[in-house]
């Protein structure tokens, strides 16, 4: 009994870590539709600023946790003027090419500032015994963590006027500066937020993964898998699609073994494409 | 783009270390990328950089020597210290007179943590006539990638790696600890300091499957059972399956032969759910990435590891080479088993050419096996001809508080195995005396 119990929880983190390194790519990728592939590099720079501030600042982790979207939005915003504001509405692969040359430049950096091996932070705040089991508290929290920020993000896409603005600029840039909208102004706060989004995932998990300038790398063809799978409706697509993906892979890790898991996620990726091609969302009413 | 990046920053390493040694690395493109853009420049562009050592005498020819190691990507916490010692070692023997009155020429190959450019590099190397010997390979995938291709082109091979064993090629000489040597005095310290039960978590790829037949066959043999085995994909950081199905096995003890930045995930988690109080872990793959650095000390705190060498042994030879590197690399991290490796490697070819008076391969090899001592950083090592691996001291070593490794005991001049476990044994010198293969054990 109390192993379906941690099973059930395992589930939720693994889902919760899936939404977290997938969120930023969601407004970048989904919404904007700008080829991200540095988006590895802005979970590393935001897993960096967490452990960083932590062993050398003393700062709490929390207080780090929540620099980490800060400096990865800063950094984004340097990146959008710099390289990304040309190349809205152009072809995919433009964007695939610049931003997978500066993923190269910022993993090495990274590579010249901190080495191959730094010091990292380990989880706070223990752990609970379920049973005869025990679980990290900080394992719990992520999903929480998660399903706040889908919330926090669905209400800013929806009830505000930024919101309402930054998917106009997206869907039709043309006709919504025709209508009066700043389309450069509003897809540089939106490529920042998704750039701080990416940071915030990769701060969060800086206390339960190896802090390293490749530790981006492994979770960016998940994100992606994730954000097409998901669909037009960048926030709850996603989600749904996290879900579904997030919970295969653990399920099935927990019955056979990670490969399995893994082979099982990417097997449902595939049908789900398939059989749904325009994304989980695809015929949804509410295309958020 | 990646071409000239690569070759750029190369050469500038390049003159720094034959002015005043800096911890500039040659490096170039990561891997990751690879799955994305598989036509990139990136692929052909990668790092080959042909040295250009000092005039030795006007009149003699240099000697090629070639290394392949990770310099880039998720194995490059191995492959750069590993490379670094490749490129200092040459060095040293270059400044004390070269082999055979000859200076030796390194050429570096970064294979960016991607198994199809070992073999790539591996045909290009064995296509090049003038390259007498390789010093490489860090997995023993990339090692099976690499060495049937070296070994048909008459090409000598020295693997530095610790390793799982099996293999029985007579132009390849493995340098590190096999899982014999390591892993029994872990099995053994663990049935008496910690428990009977044992459970595996292994990297998903010929070591971790080798060695854990090995673990399984020495804790029987030491009285324990096995009571869970996980393997996992070397890209996998989420461990939470794994950390509940060790909870519902109960385990005494965890041999743990993880390998890769990713799976340092493992300690972190297993910590942080509390596992680490009641659950000891032995390791033969612990820190030869500098693990013991990058987890906090609360979650390294008591792991056991068994190598052959630690930077805190005490010996002239050590002591030396430490300070050499340390100049030659202010910046790099605490010195592994797998760099001393490179250095007796390329040490043991010295004397066995030297011995056998030619670079032709097989004198080399008939000197190698007439099993010339050497002096190393890990103390006395010496070949042993019919399995191609190295005798030498094991010790036993613990993490303290401090992220230091504290020495429980040294066990010296220890055999490795001439048997694959469940299969057939080598010899080299014997029947498989013309053997160019890998024997893998019956699980």
């Amino acid at each position: 009994m109390d192993a379906l119990v941690v099973i059930a929880l395992s589930v939720l983190t693994s889902i919760a870590i899936l939404v977290l390194t997938s969120l930023g790519l969601a407004v970048v990728f989904g919404l904007m539709r700008i080829v991200n592939m540095a988006h590895g590099e802005f979970l590393m720079i935001g897993a960096f600023t967490t452990t960083v501030l932590v062993r050398s600042a003393g700062l709490s982790i929390w207080l780090a946790i929540l620099c980490a979207p800060i400096v990865c939005a800063l950094i984004g915003a340097v990146v959008e003027v710099a390289f990304i504001r040309s190349l809205y509405g152009k072809r995919l692969i433009d964007t695939l090419l610049v931003t997978f040359g500066l993923s190269l430049i910022l993993y090495q950096i990274a590579i010249d500032i901190f080495g191959t091996a730094s010091p990292g932070i380990g989880a706070p705040a223990g752990w609970v015994e379920i049973g005869r089991y025990s679980v990290s508290y900080y394992s719990l929290l992520l999903p929480v963590v998660a399903l706040t920020i889908t919330a926090a993000l669905y209400l800013l896409f929806t009830r505000t006027r930024y919101g309402l603005l930054a998917r106009a600029a997206a869907q039709n840039p043309e006709m919504a500066s025709a209508l009066g909208v700043e389309v450069r102004r509003v897809n540089l706060w939106t490529f920042v937020l998704g750039c701080a989004l990416a940071g915030l995932g990769g701060g969060l998990l800086s206390p339960i993964v190896a802090v390293s300038p490749g530790v981006g790398q492994s979770y960016v063809g998940q994100a992606f898998m994730t954000v097409v799978t998901g669909g037009p409706a960048f926030l709850l697509g996603t989600l749904t699609a996290s879900a579904v993906l997030g919970g295969v892979a653990n399920v099935v890790s927990q019955l056979f073994t990670n490969l399995w898991g893994l082979t099982a996620l990417l097997t449902v990726a595939i049908i789900l494409v398939r059989a749904l091609p325009d994304g989980l969302s695809g015929n949804w009413s509410r295309q958020l | 783009m990646a071409v000239t990046a690569g070759v750029g920053r190369s050469n500038a390493s390049n003159q720094n270390l034959t002015e005043e040694s800096t911890a500039a690395p040659a490096s170039s493109a990561d891997a990751g990328r690879r799955k994305f853009l598989k036509t990139s420049a990136a692929i052909t562009g990668s790092a080959i950089v042909g040295r250009t050592s000092r005039v030795f005498s006007a009149d003699s020819k240099p000697i090629h020597v070639a290394s392949m190691f990770d310099v880039t990507g998720g194995l490059s916490i191995y492959g750069l210290p590993e490379m670094n010692v490749s490129r200092m070692t040459i060095e040293h023997i270059n400044k004390s007179g070269g082999v055979l009155g000859r200076p030796l020429q390194l050429h570096e190959y970064d294979t960016q943590s991607k198994i199809e450019l070992y073999s790539r590099y591996a045909q290009e190397i064995g296509a090049n006539d003038d390259i007498a010997v390789v010093v490489g390979c860090i997995t023993g995938a990339s090692r099976e990638a690499a060495r049937p291709v070296l070994s048909k082109n008459g090409k000598l091979l020295f693997f530095p790696s610790v390793d799982e064993g099996g293999e029985c090629d007579k132009y390849t000489f493995m340098q590190g600890a096999d899982c014999l040597q390591m892993e029994t005095p872990l099995v053994d310290w663990a049935v008496k300091n910690a428990g009977k039960t044992f459970y595996v978590v292994a990297a998903d790829y010929v070591y971790g499957h080798v060695a854990t037949a090995w673990t399984k066959s020495l804790v029987e043999k030491a009285g324990g059972s096995v009571v869970g085995v996980e393997f996992v994909p070397l890209d996998v950081s989420d461990f939470g399956a794994t950390i509940r199905k060790i909870q519902t096995a109960k385990p005494a003890v965890i041999m743990a032969n993880t390998v890769g930045g990713n799976h340092m995930a493992f300690y972190r988690q297993f910590a942080a759910a509390g596992l680490n109080r009641n659950i000891r872990i032995v390791s033969p793959s612990f820190g030869l990435g500098n693990e013991q650095l990058v987890l906090a000390p609360e979650e390294t705190k008591g792991i056991v590891v068994a190598y052959s060498y630690f930077e805190s042994l005490n010996n002239p030879e050590n002591k030396a080479f430490v300070a050499a590197y340390r100049k030659a690399y202010p910046d790099a991290g605490p010195l592994m088993d797998l760099p001393i490796q490179v250095w007796n490697g390329w040490h043991q070819w010295k004397m066995a050419v030297e011995k056998a008076g030619s670079t032709d391969i097989d004198k080399v090899v008939a000197a190698m096996e007439s099993a010339i001592p050497f002096q190393g950083p890990n103390g006395r090592i010496v070949m042993d001809p019919v399995s191609h691996r190295n005798i030498q001291d094991v010790s036993l070593a613990t993490v303290n508080a401090k992220r230091e490794y504290e020495i429980l005991h040294t066990q010296k001049q220890v055999l490795p195995s001439r048997t694959v476990v469940g299969a057939e044994s080598c010899d080299l010198v014997g029947k498989d005396k013309s053997s160019h293969k890998m024997i893998l054990p019956k699980t």
